[in-house]
């Protein structure tokens, strides 16, 4: 079983568009395919593939909980909160304000009168679904929750406990560089880093490129986009002789453009065209990966 | 077992003063201030952050106290409003005048029921004690 | 008291920093004191888009809290590792080894060591600075190191920094997404612009930011871009989006032009028509700014 994660640092690249198209082309060609949406806090694979999510089980943390008829309102509790979630009204009331609490619990273990207990909270979901021979695991968010790495790292956790029987995980990276895109990368046999011949998209690249050398990872580029107009090309072929990786080049062509914007699939409703055939092109490298 | 042994409140936690609670009767008010002029001093247009909160204890509408302290709430890395609004609610404030509050420490005096007037930055507090009708006359 | 607007959208890639930068420059232009903050501290790039560093004004490391063990005083009893609630603790031979990446700081491990063994540490997660871009536009912006959690905490301390200036306009170019560091844009804003594009799924991540403006009481209105690539969604959006759109960008390669050069698009190309229709939805904005 190989690991290919899809990232790349910079929004609107074109990661989930690829990580689609790749599940879809690889499941074409006999594999056995997982793939993971791990983009928690705006998930999108499912509604190009047009499965039907179940849920399998929620992501929690713990937040306090406090038992008020046992509270002496001493206020050790608040010396300890290290986000201040807790205010005393001397002699009347302990007040806790949820969305400023980080789940360290400090207040549980220093109340002398044991008057504070762990109370699970739901900070998201992870869900589950089919279509033909792509299965789909993903994790999202609860809106207004602040903990996506968290959310990231427990649906990466749990596609890891469940991809025996695949060929391959296809992880679906959300943008950014923090530590949920790290650990998704961590896990990886195989970055590939989806990048677009732009200013910005060159940017992020070289700061995606310097998380890839602290997880040591083989990887690939993908330029999206290729030929879009007044792009930073020079610059771009510059970086990628620099870093010594292979490239791919995706054609920017109306049909990808239509594809991606009617939620569709462009192997399957374009495959003639030319982002189909560059998308085949890494398919069939990613086949012989997992061979 | 020794809570605080080396703790010692962690990097966000600021120390404030204890101030002696209000006289027997009376209604404290705080105000956030930009220098300490005494009841001349100019509300600041922060809370969280303002230098200076003035302590004023009104007791049938004339001043017994005034208390300018330096707030130290305004260096800290995290938790300026919430620090503020705890030693606030501590120090026996009932009543805050302000121009704008912060949206953690709106919510911490809210929930305490300390009574929020909005006044506008700049004026002295003198003058905002008397236009609320706080204070009877200076 | 400065009046802040940010600028998110959900989902990645639609146009933020696009309309960040070009909005701070045109309230330069029109003598409005706006100062740029750049809230995507994992992938950085509102300074690039506003011509790049002219000159750094100030620089300091973002540091956090995290702890050490002394293994002298340490007996291997375990009871830290069992009372950390980020799993940042494990048991190696020389005793309990510290992930500094997982560790928040908040000294759960302390509460319960009965050597005392441990103390809190300062630790660079980062850094933060202020420079004046070649576009005159004053910009506050942090980088978050690779793989770092807590990008929201960053983003406090940005617009903390960027509020002492006393400017009368902050622009805010909010991360991708609806997690910590946006939710740490958004608190304090007095206005959200929504860059939404007409896809499927930028409407759900534009949807589900504007959940959550609507639970922090933030106005919010909404620009659609790059409207030109689906003109009939582009309508159903403007029926449906429980926002007021004050304004439609069309394509216009002018824009990776503008990106390539690292120049704001109202700098190179005043008079070009995108450039038009954007200084009108940008007048519109002002007139939303109560200063």
């Amino acid at each position: 079983m190989k690991i290919i994660a899809v990232g790349g640092g910079k929004g609107g690249t074109g990661k989930t568009v690829l990580a689609v198209n790749l599940a879809y082309g690889l499941a074409e060609k006999g594999r056995r395919v997982l793939l993971v949406d791990l983009d928690v806090d705006n998930p999108c694979t499912y509604t190009f593939l047009d499965i039907k999510l179940r849920m399998i089980k929620e992501v929690y943390t713990y937040k306090p909980k406090i038992l008020e008829e046992k509270c002496t309102l001493c206020g050790e509790c608040v010396k300890y909160c290290p986000v201040h979630a807790l205010v005393l009204i001397p002699e009347r009331k302990l007040l806790f304000f949820p969305t400023l609490c980080e789940s360290c619990l400090n207040c549980m273990v220093v109340c002398p009168e044991k008057a504070i207990l762990e109370d699970k909270t739901v900070i998201g979901w992870i869900k589950q679904g089919s279509m033909g021979s792509i299965d789909l695991i993903v994790g999202e968010i609860k809106p207004g929750e602040r903990k996506t790495d968290e959310v990231i790292s427990e649906t990466l956790n749990y596609a890891l406990e469940n991809a025996d029987s695949y060929d391959l995980l296809i992880l679906d990276v959300p943008p950014g560089t923090g530590r949920g895109v790290y650990e998704a990368l961590k896990h990886a046999d195989l970055v590939i880093a989806v990048t677009e011949p732009t200013r910005l998209g060159l940017n992020d690249l070289r700061k995606f490129y310097k998380l890839l050398n602290v997880v040591k990872k083989e990887s690939v580029v993908v330029i999206n986009k290729y030929g879009l107009k007044k792009g930073v090309y020079g610059e771009l072929e510059a970086l990628i002789e620099k870093l010594k990786v292979r490239v791919f080049e995706i054609p920017y062509d109306k049909h990808l453009v239509e594809a991606y914007i009617s939620g569709k699939i462009v192997l399957e409703v374009f495959p003639e065209s030319p982002s189909a055939k560059a998308i085949k092109e890494i398919v069939d490298e990613l086949a012989i990966v997992q061979a | 077992m020794g809570y605080g042994r080396g703790w010692g409140g962690g990097w966000s936690f600021v120390q404030m003063p204890q101030v002696p609670p209000p006289p027997s009767g009376a209604l404290r008010v705080a105000a956030p201030v930009d220098i300490n002029a005494g009841l001349d001093s100019p509300i600041s247009p922060r809370t969280g952050r303002a230098p200076y909160i003035a302590l004023v204890d009104v007791l049938r509408g004339r001043i017994a106290n005034i208390n300018v302290i330096a707030n130290a709430a305004a260096s800290a890395p995290r938790g300026a409003g919430m620090q503020l609004g705890q030693w606030l609610i501590t120090s026996g404030v009932r009543v805050v005048l302000a121009s704008l509050l912060g949206p953690n420490l709106e919510m911490v005096l809210r929930q305490a029921g300390v009574r929020v007037e909005i006044i506008p930055a700049g004026i002295k507090l003198r003058d905002a004690l008397v236009k609320l009708g706080i204070v009877s006359e200076l | 008291m400065s009046f802040e607007v940010v600028i998110a959208s959900g989902k990645g890639g639609t146009g933020k920093t696009f309309i960040s930068s070009n909005l701070s420059y045109f309230l330069y232009t029109i003598g409005v004191e706006a100062i740029a903050v750049d809230a995507d501290v994992e992938a950085p790039d509102l300074l690039l888009a506003l011509g790049g560093v002219k000159e750094v004004l100030w620089r300091e490391e973002f540091k956090g809290q995290t702890i050490e063990i002394n293994y002298d005083t340490c007996v291997k009893c375990g009871a830290c590792i069992k009372a950390c609630r980020f799993n940042a603790l494990k048991m190696e031979d020389i005793g309990p080894v510290v992930d500094y990446a997982l560790c928040e700081g908040f000294g759960t491990c302390m509460l319960v060591c009965p050597t005392a063994s441990i103390s809190f540490k300062p630790v660079k997660r980062g850094e933060l600075y202020a420079a004046k871009s070649k576009s005159e536009v004053l910009v506050v912006t942090g980088d978050l190191d690779v793989g770092e959690k807590n990008s929201g905490l960053l983003v406090y301390n940005l617009k903390k920094r960027a509020r002492e200036y006393n400017a009368e306009v902050l622009v805010v170019d909010a991360a991708p997404g609806i997690g910590c560091p946006v939710i740490s844009s958004l608190a304090g804003a007095n206005l959200l612009i929504v860059v939404v594009e007409p896809s499927p799924q930028s409407v759900k991540g534009a949807s589900r930011l504007l959940k959550l403006a609507e639970k922090l009481k933030i106005e919010s209105l909404a620009v659609l871009n790059k409207y030109d690539l689906n003109p009939s969604f582009a309508e159903k959006i403007e029926q449906n989006l429980k926002c007021e759109i004050v304004g439609e960008i069309g394509y216009d390669e002018k824009v990776v032009e503008s990106y390539t050069s690292m120049t704001p698009l109202l700098k190179m190309y005043p008079k070009a028509r995108i450039s038009k229709n954007l200084v009108g939805i940008f007048r519109k904005i002002r007139e939303r700014l109560s200063i």
